[in-house]
């Protein structure tokens, strides 16, 4: 009893919405496995199971396709060893509408082309008696459930199988690490190595500064603190200027002594000579004479004064950048100095650093083998495998008519 | 087991085929609802068929024959995720 032909929108969404089904409403698979009989936590096994992990015959599911969907179990159930998912399209599975007569378990034989003896629920149980045992109360229980629901028994089985390979699945991976003796050897050698190194390593000696640089360092220091001063013009005066000066003064002189010879020469041919009238030209010409020689001298000597002034201003900048310069020259050969103590005192961290550097290199790993433990479902794969047979096999017996 | 990603998809899928479709997300709801009723009483499942196809969802029902438990569970999911959407504003109602 069911929908016989879907409209658009649910042939279309019926397979996802079953496949997410379960998640977006938890209670949904144990409320439908309590709805066909189920209690506890086979209720949600069987609800799951009902849900059929989103596969369809009236979604248009193939019926292979119903029935691996069956066999990994809906939501609860994993992958189900012993049923590869291509044995569903076998011929001899869907093709024949056949099935040997007999028990279960033969049919089970005869479809998976394994040698499970009839009664295939205990015949691949024997693989793992202890899970047979516990099981051996339930399998009857379990073929009679899939006799009476055929529809869900293949899911539910292969959650049952799904089951017992979850509860077998390695819980825990164990790795062993172990060293080669030789490079333990050598790596603790040179941790000895770096103790000693350790022990041996005196501080660091800063190299003292040399005549050189503090020479300069004082000069550059005391002219810095000098100011700007008479000493400093005093260095740019002309040493000739004084010369120059009286050189200028005598030839006004000269100039003055012939004015006067001549203003005399005109006082005697005019016979005014020693007259008031000459006194009065000479004492003209001697004020010009003076006038001349003050102006000159005071000049020459001003002119002289500012040259050096400005020369002295000059030189104080170039004066220290020769100073910085050979400061300069100085901290770089106490530098060098400073290195060869450097280099002194790491010669035995250098050292350290090859060997501890090398043990640090990976060997080239040719030759290596690795193995990994192997975890088997046997009961897991033997149940479902013979439980599912028994299941294919129930379906394929003739039905009375 | 469906993940976290896989029903974002699919509500998202769902949502875009409501619209496409025009369906009323209300039918979606109450079809949700008689199919919770189905899993309380059995009894009621041929009046949830008959309710899905009045709803122009399915075209033909079969009433012989046993449950399917799987339409039934997807029309429940199918109404929880419905009013989930339209509780959240991604489904106008």
């Amino acid at each position: 009893m069911g929908l016989k032909k879907l409209g658009t929108w649910l042939k279309k969404n019926i397979k996802p919405i079953a496949t997410v089904a379960a998640v977006v409403f938890p209670p949904l698979a144990p409320a439908i496995g309590a709805a066909l009989g189920a209690t506890g936590a086979a209720a949600a096994v069987v609800g799951s199971a009902a849900l059929g992990a989103g596969a369809s015959v009236i979604a248009g599911d193939k019926p292979a396709d119903v029935l691996k969907s069956a066999a990994v179990g809906g939501a609860a159930a994993g992958v189900v060893n012993a049923v590869a998912p291509d044995f569903f399209t076998s011929s001899g599975l869907l093709g024949t509408s056949t099935a040997p007569a007999g028990a279960t378990g033969e049919a089970a034989t005869g479809l998976m082309g394994s040698t499970l003896p009839a009664g295939a629920g205990t015949g691949a149980a024997m693989a793992d008696t202890s899970i047979f045992d516990k099981l051996a109360g339930y399998g009857s229980g379990v073929l009679d459930f899939a006799k009476a629901n055929p529809s869900l028994a293949g899911s539910l089985l292969g959650a049952l199988g799904g089951a017992v390979s979850a509860a077998n699945a390695p819980k825990e991976t164990t790795t062993t690490t172990s060293i080669d003796p030789a490079i333990k050897a050598e790596y603790l050698a040179n941790l000895e190595r770096a103790k000693s190194t350790a022990a041996n390593l005196g501080p660091r000696e800063f190299a003292q500064p040399g005549a050189m640089y503090t020479e300069a360092e004082r000069n550059l220091y005391n002219l810095g603190m000098t100011p700007f001063g008479a000493a400093d013009i005093m260095e740019f005066y002309n040493p000739f200027e004084e010369q120059v000066v009286q050189g200028a003064l005598g030839d006004i002189e000269r100039s003055r002594q012939m004015q006067d010879v001549a203003d005399r020469a005109r006082a005697v041919q005019a016979r005014a000579f020693g007259g008031s009238r000459q006194g009065v030209q000479e004492a003209l010409t001697n004020e010009a004479a003076l006038r001349t020689a003050a102006t000159t001298a005071s000049g020459l000597r001003s002119a002289g004064f500012n040259t050096a002034a400005n020369l002295g201003l000059s030189a104080r900048p170039l004066n220290m950048s020769g100073l910085t310069t050979s400061l300069d020259l100085a901290s770089r050969r106490d530098a060098r100095r400073q290195a060869e103590l450097d280099a002194m005192r790491n010669a035995p961290l250098e050292r350290l650093a090859i060997t501890g550097g090398a043990l640090g290199l990976q060997p080239a790993n040719t030759g290596g083998t690795t193995s990994q433990p192997l975890y088997t479902s046997t009961a897991g794969s033997a149940l479902s495998g013979g439980l599912t047979g028994a299941y294919i096999g129930s379906l394929l017996q003739p039905k009375p008519v | 087991m469906a993940t976290a990603q896989e029903v974002a998809q699919t509500k998202q899928m769902v949502k875009e085929s409501i619209l496409e479709e025009g369906i009323n997300p209300n039918t979606l709801i109450q079809l949700g609802a008689m199919a919770q009723a189905v899993l309380q009483d059995t009894s009621k499942y041929p009046q949830f068929l008959q309710a899905v196809v009045d709803s122009g969802l399915a075209e033909e029902a079969d009433f012989t024959g046993d449950i399917d438990y799987q339409i039934v569970g997807v029309f429940v999911a199918v109404g929880v995720m419905v009013k989930q959407m339209m509780a959240s504003g991604e489904l106008g109602a």
